[in-house]
């Protein structure tokens, strides 16, 4: 006898479907032998007693059928909702299947996930990272399973709900009169109830699996209907996300304006204004978020293709990740983390030129000096970045405190695995952080996150002394410090990157290729690394692309002798 | 850890005080480049400029030298966004983007100096003037050209022949009729 998960595997949605053609055909005869009867009426003229037990009959026949029908239209819709649930979760089911078939694994009949046909003979200096791929996918494969067995005890549930109801207590017509009516309290009665998202934020491996296992009409409707589920669900298809975030837009402006009317109605009505309450900076905090709103309809209003790829108002200032061009399907996706003073408000409309600049430079490369290929580019301002406000540097988010930037790595941690997570087939995925946006994705690079490459740059420290920590793959690290940037040489969260063993060094001094002997310029200072044009701009662009032409070379000054870390003491 | 944790709160203190601009010091700055920028043409008339121009060196090229058709970029042939660093913020300055995608093939290094002459005739006309030689050797050739607006041609070949344009900073033709800054949006 298979396991449940076996016997969901075979689950298919054609009986159910040959069962609903045959309740079909026994209501339309039904309601054709109803429409005979009551048009057989009473005979023209029958009175007495034996016409009115006639008449009570023929109603007591009528309410009988109504109840009929009534059951047999619940019938029908249960059973089109179970095929239609059955199609999404073979759907997933066959996600789960592929998934594993690609990476040697299998999952058995009763749901375990087993490693069958791990790789052999790979070489001493890979082998973390294939571990670490593995790890990766198996949990997966388990979040799949596990949302595959929600999903079909939730269709088993609604067809067992429906049909119990119907065979131990029947349709209740009492409230309606005619078949018409019973029919659509029938329909109402059978209606499949939509599979909620796991719960909290889930894990990329569960939302994934949960979207797979939904039918294209219910994923259509939860887009339409309930974006709030899933514009930041990491593990969603990006388009999807970005759909739903798009509409939400909208709804959120609404409500915060109305919110922002309410504040200035409360502060007018208070004799001290806001002196004695929070009024005041919760009005800041909502005017913000609007201005907010406004940079992401100009951002998103740009030609090219960009996606919202999330919006979050839940926090002091507003989050927001904006994609130059499709993560779903692009072969190369860079994730872009800024530091200090970011905001959506002041800093989305510049990175998102920084980041368009830099995919036409990485395409240019790949068209080129290759095949060509597909990038997108996405500025994350999905955290609490530090502010330059004294409020904020004397606060547990300031920026001379990691607290921020833990908070904001695990956050990045979930959108980073939620891309390949999210996708057919794994993409060439380069987390770039800068300044503190260095920091919080150091920290979220200390998990396992699919990241193929990572570039930090002029970094206070990327939380860690020990590159080990950080799960690229080796010699795929790599760090960039322009002259005069004091922020590199802090070293205040882990140890100076340049000194860490095993990092990658990258130009962004004045240099010739070595290759093809192009001129690139100078970034000095801790603003410009992004400049166009730039070699340090140059170096990231290759590195997204994938492509090994990078200009090597450290940039160290006096102020990396100061920041020599002391071994022992890291 | 101590004095490196002074360090930093003493640099962001400076940063702070450094970063203090007032909000009419901004404005000023915000209407200095609006003003600059309303001496260019408006971004929809150099957008027809530009594209009809990329489509002419890829006529020409084609006819000219003998490269095979573009690939078209179907993903993102056009893309734009505000413009770079501090302009950013001013309402209504934005850039472009066009790319041509990548002809197939290399222009050999024979017929390098004439494919480069029809770029910069048929670029020349349209006040692409100045010429910047990036990579210049066997198999690989690439330069980019500018105009008066800091818009820039790269034109290139290696294993394919690439044609890609960002044009300088510039209003959109809403922000130009306007003639002044938006005004700020009140909530």
């Amino acid at each position: 006898m298979a396991g449940f998960y076996g016997q969901v595997r075979d689950w298919k949605s054609g009986p159910l479907d040959d069962a609903e053609g045959e309740l079909k055909n026994l209501s339309e005869r039904l309601l054709s032998l109803s429409d005979e009867f009551s048009q057989m009426g009473a005979p023209a003229g029958w009175v007495g007693t034996a016409a009115e037990a006639a008449t009570n009959k023929r109603v007591a026949v009528t309410e009988g059928m109504e109840q009929i029908v009534a059951s047999v239209a619940a019938a029908r819709k249960a059973l089109m909702g179970a095929s239609d649930g059955i199609l999404g979760l073979s759907h997933g089911i066959k996600e789960a299947d592929n998934l594993a078939r690609a990476h040697g694994f299998s999952i058995g009949d009763d749901g375990t996930v087993r490693d069958v046909n791990p790789p052999q003979d790979v070489p001493e200096d890979q082998r973390d990272d294939i571990r670490r791929e593995r790890e990766r996918i198996q949990a997966e494969l388990l979040d799949r399973v596990e949302q595959n067995l929600r999903r079909a005890h939730d269709i088993d549930d609604d067809l067992a709900r429906v049909l119990g109801t119907l065979v131990c207590v029947g349709a209740d017509t009492s409230e309606v009169t005619g078949l018409a009516a019973a029919a659509a309290l029938g329909e109402d009665m059978g209606a499949s109830s939509l599979l909620e998202p796991p719960t909290g934020n889930g894990t990329p491996g569960d939302n994934a699996a949960w979207w797979d296992s939904l039918s294209p009409d219910e994923q259509r409707f939860v887009i339409e209907n309930h974006p709030g589920w899933i514009g930041n669900r990491d593990g969603i298809p990006f388009t999807a996300r970005d759909e739903a975030n798009q509409a939400r837009l909208e709804t959120e402006k609404d409500k915060l304006l109305a919110e922002a009317a309410r504040i200035r109605a409360e502060l007018d009505d208070n004799l001290f204004g806001g002196l004695f309450t929070n009024a005041d900076a919760r009005l800041e905090q909502v005017e913000e978020h609007l201005a907010a709103i406004d940079t992401i309809e100009k951002t998103l209003a740009e030609p090219g293709e960009r996606q919202l790829l999330l919006l979050d108002f839940s926090n002091p200032r507003a989050e927001a990740a904006i994609a130059n061009g499709n993560v779903d399907t692009a072969d190369h996706v860079a994730v872009f983390t800024p530091g200090l003073t970011s905001n959506v408000p002041d800093s989305m409309g510049s990175y998102d030129n920084d980041m368009d600049y830099l995919n036409q430079r990485s395409v240019d490369e790949l068209d080129k000096y290759g095949d060509g290929g597909s990038v997108a580019t996405v500025t994350w301002i999905g955290y609490q970045a530090p502010q330059l406000s004294a409020g904020s540097l004397l606060s547990s988010e300031s920026v001379v405190f990691d607290d921020a930037a833990k908070a904001g790595g695990a956050k990045l941690t979930s959108f980073l695995q939620g891309i390949d997570t999210a996708r057919d087939t794994d993409a060439h995925l380069t987390a770039l952080g800068h300044s503190y946006g260095s920091t919080t994705t150091g920290f979220a690079l200390q998990q396992n996150t699919g990241v193929d490459e990572a570039v930090f740059f002029g970094s206070p420290g990327i939380g860690t002394g020990d590159l080990d920590d950080i799960q690229v793959p080796d010699g795929h690290a790599t760090y960039i410090e322009a002259k005069n940037d004091a922020v590199g040489d802090f070293g205040h969260f882990g140890i100076d990157p340049s000194h860490m063993d095993g990092m990658g060094h990258a130009s962004s001094s004045e240099a010739r290729h070595p290759d093809d002997g192009r001129l690139l310029s100078e970034v000095t200072g801790h603003t410009s690394y992004l400049n166009d044009g730039s070699t340090s701009q140059y170096n990231m662009s290759v590195i997204v692309g994938g492509m090994d032409r990078v200009v090597e070379g450290a940039n160290r000054g006096i102020g990396d002798v100061g920041s020599w870390p002391i071994p022992g003491t890291y | 850890m101590r004095t490196r944790l002074i360090a930093t709160l003493l640099m962001a203190m400076a940063l702070l005080v450094s970063g203090c601009e007032t909000e009419a010091s901004k404005d000023k700055r915000m209407n200095e480049y609006f003003a600059e920028l309303l001496k260019r043409p408006d971004l929809e008339s150099m957008q027809d400029a530009y594209l009809a121009l990329l489509e002419r060196i890829r006529g020409r090229l084609m006819s000219d030298v003998g490269i095979e058709p573009f690939i078209p970029d179907e993903n993102r042939p056009i893309s734009g966004s505000a413009c770079p660093g501090d302009l950013s913020h001013v309402d209504g300055a934005e850039v472009r983007r066009y790319r041509s995608g990548r002809s197939p093939g290399n222009i050999s290094d024979a017929d390098w100096p004439r494919a480069l002459r029809v770029v910069q005739d048929v670029a020349g006309e349209e006040g692409f003037t100045e010429t910047k030689v990036v990579v210049e050797r066997p198999g690989d050739h690439e330069v980019a050209i500018y105009d008066r607006y800091g818009a820039e041609i790269i034109f290139g070949t290696a294993r394919n022949t690439i044609l890609s344009m960002s044009t300088g900073c510039h209003l959109t033709r809403e922000g130009h009729e306007r003639g002044r800054p938006a005004e700020k949006p009140t909530y």
